[in-house]
């Protein structure tokens, strides 16, 4: 009972400042609506018994990627306290597109068939057995992505570095 | 430890090039800026010794059993269809690397960062053409992708590189974004990430549990397989999912462009044709319609709007949009998957070899730099430079699909598996689709042949010694391919069938 | 299994209500006098300068994506440090002695092309 209070609490406060965060105007008011946003998907990970994944979501969403975010947004519109608002017909397109997404994502999920199939852990997943899964079984994927952070690394010196070496 | 070396062993070629990264980049930071000009001939070290590797691994094979190892559990597989493609990949970043050691220098580009990415997006081509796994399939998709979006836009001095590296970056990532939601939807649809298991051992695969649990009609799986094809469609620049195309091969330097419009495509194949013919092989009835539609959408766009251009550069874009859609036709032929597979590969190698020498004579007629791109530039260069025009020549009619040249066997290989799987209708649009560029190919050729310039508008070409061996290596293959194919096709035909079906 | 986190909420719904009420009860009893100059933005006690919407240098850029880049590396260490510490084994070090051994290449790479410089 507990978990399907706070799952309707937290789903109306996502989708509302998702909401929010794309009608909002001004820029950074959006960024803090998506830290709501974010805060909520964290929870979502917590009722799912999966704390790592809502740390991760805290750790590197709220706190790293935000910062970019807001940097960014300083970085390209400072002048600007409003958007321009976008035209009608892009909007209309965007509603559709949404609008069929979601019929096919509520129809994938009311049908059922196969969501089973997902292994669960009744108690939660503790962070030894992930660090256990990363190291055993995924561990090709782990050293993969230690490659994949190297590359973003050198791309975004390169192209953001004022002159060249 | 459950991975043991020799299992390490089966990634000699991926770890070679993975180091020629890290030494590149390492050998930059401690030489001196003037002695950097060395950084690419030191790339093309790994890439050489991981290409003899594969040639040999593949000599080894050929004729006899094919040789089929899984790596890190299920989640690659080190399988002459990989070996393969890794053939491909590194002919085309060694051609890229050979087009670009006058280009870096010229253009003043960071030669470290250069050569680093151009060996780490190699190195993610193999580690997707080798994934038997979503997730693992996906980290390479993203070690390529970062690398190219950087060298698409490493020119940061042009404005038009800058724009191509965003436009590139910001699509890509929304591909991207498409790809792990369809990854989650089929994780969620089946409990598993693992495509399919080749050696049968394990029925815990997508391709076995669609096959136990009858997941024909699921919703999910569905839904999170159209997700799939949509990401690597991107990467393959396939209509409708090729708006960036045109406008990043123009912006990316010369050299990226000629590696990337190779080696990505043929990355994205790879990938796709493992997910469709491995993981999704029972859905076949579902995806090949869709890939039919495509397919056609995608001839048929490129051709045309190729035909309108006046930069080579651009019409060469829009031109690879259309090769893209000739390998589609091969993949939909997936009732006649025993030779589908392999004309995919072969293709592949053959676009590679005629693409990436189209784009080396455009350097050299561009003076190793972004110059002379448009049409009336190759006006009478066969009086002037009869080798360079023969060469463009040869490439142009290869590209177009003349016979005697590689391209027409690459085509007629792709057109046997279409008829062989009853898609005539597919056919014809590809036949057709091949007279339309007859087009503007041959305007090409006519330029350089049939009309002649004022001496005073006679501008000078290269004659770099790196460049002249890049076309060199790049004729030779068209020939090679077009006159001895049999061994290449042997080898492809033998990789194609790794992926047909033994077990799940 | 959420009972565990009741003492995380406990202390969100204190930390927020405190904020809010000592907020509320100054607004309620302190003196409302608004001037000019007390309307003005707070600047460390000088008079504010222009706009508060500057264009951030793109240095600022470079930084927030390198934090990005090692708190990732961090958040998948995370996972390997629990277990290393629970059970030593030496496959365990060498894996995680891979991945930091390439990122340690990026931040050799930072270092030398001074990109953690402040200029």
């Amino acid at each position: 009972m507990t978990e399907w209070i706070l799952f309707v609490v937290l789903s109306v406060i996502a989708i509302g400042s998702a909401v929010m965060m794309l009608v909002g105007r001004n820029p950074v008011h959006c960024a803090l609506w998506l830290v709501l946003t974010f805060f909520c998907v964290a929870g979502f990970f917590l009722t799912l018994g999966a704390p790592f994944l809502a740390a991760v979501q805290i750790i590197v969403y709220t706190g790293a990627i935000m910062i970019l975010f807001l940097f960014v947004v300083m970085l390209v519109n400072p002048e600007r306290e409003g958007e321009p608002a976008v035209p009608a017909s892009h909007r209309r397109a965007g509603l559709t597109l949404a609008a069929v997404l979601l019929v096919v994502m509520v129809g994938a999920i009311t049908t059922r068939s196969g969501l089973g199939a997902i292994p669960t852990e009744p108690g939660g997943v503790t962070l030894r057995q992930v660090g256990t899964a990363l190291l055993t079984e995924w561990m090709l994927p782990f050293e993969l992505t230690s490659v994949l952070l190297l590359v973003a690394m050198i791309g975004a010196i390169v192209l953001a570095r004022r002159r060249i070496e | 430890m459950t991975t043991t070396w020799r299992e390490l062993g089966y990634l000699t070629p991926e770890l070679v090039v993975l180091l020629g990264a890290a030494a590149v980049l390492l050998l930059d930071l401690f030489l001196p800026r003037g002695r950097r000009r060395v950084l690419g001939g030191v790339a093309l070290v790994p890439l050489g010794v991981a290409l003899g590797w594969v040639l040999r691994a593949l000599w080894a094979q050929s004729g006899g059993p094919s040789q089929l190892h899984k790596v890190f559990g299920a989640l690659l597989l080190r399988d002459p269809y990989s070996l393969g493609f890794d053939v491909v990949f590194l002919v085309a970043a060694i051609l890229g690397v050979l087009l670009s050691l006058r280009y870096v220098e010229r253009e003043a580009l960071p030669a470290g960062e250069y050569y680093a990415l151009t060996l780490f997006a190699v190195f993610g081509m193999m580690m997707m053409a080798m994934s038997a796994e979503l997730i693992t399939l996906f980290i390479s998709y993203e070690i390529l992708s970062l690398a190219v979006y950087v060298l698409a836009g490493i020119a940061r001095g042009r404005a038009v590189s800058a724009e191509a590296s965003l436009k590139y970056f910001l699509l890509g990532a929304f591909a991207s974004g498409f790809l792990v939601y369809g990854i989650a939807l089929v994780y969620g649809a089946t409990g598993t990430t693992v495509l399919y298991d080749p050696l049968g051992q394990s029925a815990s695969t997508i391709s076995g549990l669609i096959l136990e649990r009858g997941l024909f009609g699921n919703a999910l799986l569905l839904a999170g397989l159209a997700l799939l094809v949509v990401g690597i469609a991107f990467k393959a620049a396939i209509v409708p999912f090729h708006a960036w195309v045109p406008d990043v091969y123009e912006g990316a330097p010369l050299p990226v462009t000629a590696f990337m419009s190779a080696g990505v495509k043929a990355a994205a194949f790879a990938a796709f044709a493992r997910l469709l013919f491995g993981g999704f092989r029972n859905l076949g009835e579902v995806w090949q319609p869709v890939l039919w539609v495509l397919a056609v959408l995608t001839m048929v766009l490129g051709n045309a709007a190729a035909i309108r251009q006046q930069n080579v550069k651009r019409m060469l874009a829009y031109s690879s949009i259309a090769h893209a859609g000739y390998l589609l036709v091969a993949l939909a032929a997936y009732t006649a998957r025993d030779v589908a597979i392999g004309s995919v590969l072969y293709y592949a190698l053959t676009y590679t070899a005629m693409g990436v020498g189209a784009f080396a004579i455009l350097l050299v007629v561009g003076q190793e730099g972004e110059a002379n791109q448009e049409l009336s530039d190759y006006r009478g260069l066969a009086s002037r430079h009869p080798w360079a025009a023969a060469a463009m020549g040869l490439f142009m009619i290869s590209l177009a699909g003349f016979p005697l040249t590689a391209g027409f066997l690459g085509k007629f290989y792709i057109l046997n598996a279409a008829l062989r799987a009853d898609l005539d209708g597919l056919a014809v649009v590809l036949g057709l689709a091949s007279v339309v560029s007859w087009y503007y190919y041959l305007r090409v050729v006519w330029f350089m042949y049939m009309t002649e310039v004022p001496k005073a508008a006679v501008r000078p070409i290269s004659r770099a010694t790196s460049l002249g061996v890049a076309v060199a290596v790049a004729a030779l293959l068209v020939i090679a391919l077009g006159v001895f194919p049999s061994t290449a096709l042997a080898v492809a035909q033998m990789a194609g069938h790794t992926l047909l079906p033994l077990g799940y | 299994m959420l009972k565990e986190y009741f003492p995380i909420l406990l202390m969100l719904v204190l930390a927020i209500g405190f904020g809010v009420t000592m907020i509320f009860l100054s607004s309620l009893a302190g003196r409302k006098t608004a001037t000019a100059t007390k309307t003005a933005p707070y600047e460390c006690g000088s008079l504010p300068v222009g706009s508060a919407r500057l264009r951030f240098d793109v240095k600022f850029y470079v930084v927030a994506i390198l934090f990005i880049l090692f708190d990732v590396e961090a958040v998948l260490l995370w996972p390997w440090a629990v277990l290393q510490a629970q059970q030593l084994k030496l496959t365990g070090l060498v894996e995680a002695a891979v991945f930091v051994g390439i990122l340690l290449l990026g931040y050799l790479y930072a270092l030398r092309k001074g990109a953690l410089e402040w200029e």
